[in-house]
């Protein structure tokens, strides 16, 4: 193990926790739903792929490689749960209509919020938890 | 290298830390759903930061599938959480 490699891990997992100290701070003092929804998502993903490549300096390559793809899985997943999270914050009116510039989610739901037969809802989870629930009640 | 261990791992202590707080205190659901991914994500890093200290692997398939199944109840916890929600 050379002292670059050392020097250079010990620097990446540092920012990696930092930013990770940083998203959680954010999750505690930021306003609304939306908002910490950004916090939870970006600076973790950023401090686990900084960390995890600083702890792939330190061992083998086989190890190193597993780290890299638990970093990509990471990087695939946090965007699905970000967006399925706020989707489903606006379906319950926990984002604020007035702060929006532009609604696009609004022209793609029916105004009664109510299943319509014909299936107009073009959101899949909506659509199936309807049938789901009508099913059970 | 010790103390950049120790720093590193008071940070992710800090951060976990905070994130329990926002896990209790949440005002709803889905702020507790956002919570607890976040706090899924500490715990794959301070695995992460295990492996580096004992240059150990044997941990790295169990990072993997804690971040897996994570992913599935912030998923499935968030569209149940819609469902109850809307049908009040």
């Amino acid at each position: 193990m050379s002292t670059a490699a050392e020097v250079g891990s010990a620097v990446l997992m540092l920012l990696g926790a930092l930013s990770c100290l940083l998203g959680a701070i954010g999750l505690v003092r930021l306003p609304d739903l939306p908002a910490r929804l950004q916090a939870a998502t970006k600076p973790q993903t950023l401090g686990l792929a900084l960390v995890l490549l600083g702890a792939a300096l330190r061992v083998e390559l086989v190890t190193a490689a597993t780290l890299m793809l638990v970093v990509l899985f990471q990087v695939i997943t946090a965007p699905v749960v970000s967006q399925l999270v706020g989707r489903a914050a606006y379906r319950v009116g926990a984002v604020r209509g007035d702060d929006l510039v532009v609604d696009e989610l609004a022209e793609h739901l029916p105004e009664d919020r109510e299943p319509d037969p014909a299936g107009g809802d073009d959101l899949g989870a909506g659509a199936g938890g309807r049938t789901g629930r009508d099913g059970t009640s | 290298m010790t103390a950049v261990f120790v720093a590193v791992l008071g940070m992710l202590g800090a951060a976990t830390v905070l994130t329990v707080f926002r896990l209790v205190r949440g005002p709803s659901t889905l702020d507790r759903v956002v919570a607890l991914d976040v706090y899924v994500v500490l715990t794959v890093v301070a695995t992460g930061v295990y492996v580096a200290y004992y240059r150990d692997g044997s941990n790295v398939s169990l990072m993997a599938a804690v971040a897996l199944v994570g992913f599935v109840g912030s998923v499935a916890v968030a569209r149940l959480a819609v469902r109850r929600e809307r049908h009040r």
